[in-house]
């Protein structure tokens, strides 16, 4: 039988997910895992614990409230907000579709490279939760020649 | 920019839709959302706020603050769909601003930080877009909106995310309900994503079969795309089964129907206390006598203002009444008033 493994019982249960949703089974425990892919690259956060940096928000917190704390939490509690958004929003899509329309008039367009960069991590994320470690590492590769072609983001952006 | 604020509207649509509005939902970058801030950062929030606002005097607003203002001018301001129920609840530091013409309303330190809405009339959907992002654009150069390239305007609630927009159009749909068409169009709205409620937001009743219909999605579909599917693959084709309602009850069941306004028009003419429920619910059947031509003499738009003149926020406001009783006389004399009606001679009038 085919056991899939993408959040701990307790990262789960936290993110109030059911067992089913989660593809919950054996009590291994990932985030090690995850690390231990994430290790040569350093610029990719774990985000295994959903508790918001900024604020202290938890998932727990949201599931009560259906508000988030501040605008970081989307981040901090991405993992298991996104099937949420997906389900709301665009219940027929694979993954969250991007933004579409207004945005602020100071905002500048990402350039090609750093678009490419959010779908290479938000892939590597994936692959990291689906277990694909060889995937991963070859994603984590393709990050990392791209981060080093391309300038780094200005931070007072 | 200029904004629409006097643009001529389409009336066309005005037997069915009552109120189109669209609202946006922003908040400022870097600040907690309104639920989790201490009272200074909903201070500070409010008045950053507040101060981009005021400093936009062609917006034309008005400032109402819940905290100090008597509560009877928030009821009146609710019953007009300037401000929401949740911004009237105690709660924190609020604002709201609103043009007198009611074409723009905002409020500050709701759900999220700021919510703009524009309004248009009957089939003004693109006009209440065109004043919501009038003012939403003025404001984007003065006020810094949390935002990110995946997931767009970030707001308390997720299901706002993206655009942060909310369409929606207040409908008379008598007709349809009275061939029993309801529960299709429940699913019909629901297979669209569209979300169909009562007249008093979620959950709530269909009073007067007034309907809320708005739009669910605002993450990956762009507002103007958002407008025309509302416009062209919904509205049409509600307005078309409405109407088609209409005459289908009109052509064959005339005596029903006729029964049921003129009913509607003796007891509003002649009642000498009249609740709010009551009157809203004969007053939809009035406008559904005037709408299919059963009534001449009353103007559409009488009974749409009727409609709104007979809340009890707009009675105090016009008589000074706050005990039940004597509102429900002022609410019959307004109707006996208006409709012509107290005496057989006046009747006629």
């Amino acid at each position: 039988m085919k056991t899939e493994r993408h959040l701990c019982s307790e990262c789960a249960a936290q993110a109030g997910l059911t067992a089913q949703e989660a593809h919950v089974d054996a009590p291994t425990n990932p985030v090690e895992m995850i690390k231990q892919v994430l290790a040569a690259g350093p610029e990719i956060e774990v985000r295994a614990a959903p508790e918001c940096p900024t604020c202290g928000s938890t998932f727990a917190r949201f599931r009560k409230m259906a508000l988030l704390g501040c605008p970081d939490c989307y981040q901090a509690l991405e993992v298991p907000l996104q099937p949420l958004i997906l389900r709301s929003q665009a219940a027929e899509a694979r993954e969250l579709p991007e933004h579409q329309g207004l945005r602020p008039s100071g905002f500048k367009s990402p350039t090609q490279s750093t678009k490419m960069l959010i779908r290479l991590e938000r892939d590597l994320q994936g692959a990291i939760h689906a277990e694909q470690y060889e995937r991963a590492a070859d994603l984590r590769d393709k990050i990392r020649k791209l981060n080093e072609g391309i300038e780094p983001p200005d931070p007072t952006e | 920019m200029i904004l629409p604020f006097e643009q001529h509207e389409d009336d066309g649509l005005l037997d069915v839709v009552l109120i189109s509005r669209a609202r946006l939902a922003r908040n400022i970058s870097g600040e907690p959302f309104v639920n989790r801030a201490n009272r200074e950062e909903q201070i500070r929030i409010r008045d950053g706020i507040a101060s981009a606002l005021r400093g936009l005097p062609e917006l034309g607003l008005h400032w109402f603050d819940p905290d100090t203002a008597p509560s009877a001018e928030g009821q009146v301001l609710l019953e007009r769909h300037l401000v929401s129920p949740k911004f009237l609840e105690p709660g924190p530091h609020r604002l709201a601003g609103y043009r007198e013409d009611a074409r723009l309303s905002v409020m500050i330190n709701e759900e999220d930080h700021l919510r703009i809405q524009g309004y248009g009339l009957a089939g003004g959907l693109s006009l209440a877009w065109a004043n919501a992002k009038g003012c939403e654009r003025l404001l984007d150069e003065h006020l810094n909106f949390a935002f990110n390239e995946q997931l767009g305007y970030l707001t308390a609630c997720p299901t706002n995310v993206g655009t942060g927009i909310r369409l929606s159009l207040m409908l008379h749909l008598p007709g349809i309900s009275l061939v029993g068409g309801m529960d299709r169009m429940q699913h019909a709205a629901n297979d669209l994503n569209l979300e169909m409620r009562g007249t008093s937001g979620e959950g709530s009743e269909a009073i007067g079969h007034l309907h809320q219909i708005s739009n669910r999605r605002t993450l990956g579909m762009d507002e103007e795309d958002l407008l025309h599917f509302l416009e062209d693959d919904f509205l049409s084709r509600v307005v078309r089964e409405e109407r088609r309602a209409r005459d289908t009850l009109l052509n064959t069941r005339r005596e029903f129907l006729d029964d049921r306004v003129q009913r509607a028009l003796a007891m509003l003419r002649h009642a000498r206390l009249l609740g709010e429920r009551e009157a809203l619910d004969l007053l939809s059947e009035l406008r559904l006598g005037v709408a299919v031509g059963l009534l001449t003499g009353v103007p559409l738009e009488t009974a749409n203002q009727l409609m709104q003149r007979v809340r009890s926020g707009h009675l105090t406001r016009a008589t000074g009444c706050t005990e039940e009783e004597p509102l429900r006389i002022q609410r019959a004399d307004l109707v006996r008033r208006e409709l012509g009606g107290g005496t057989p001679q006046s009747e006629s009038t």
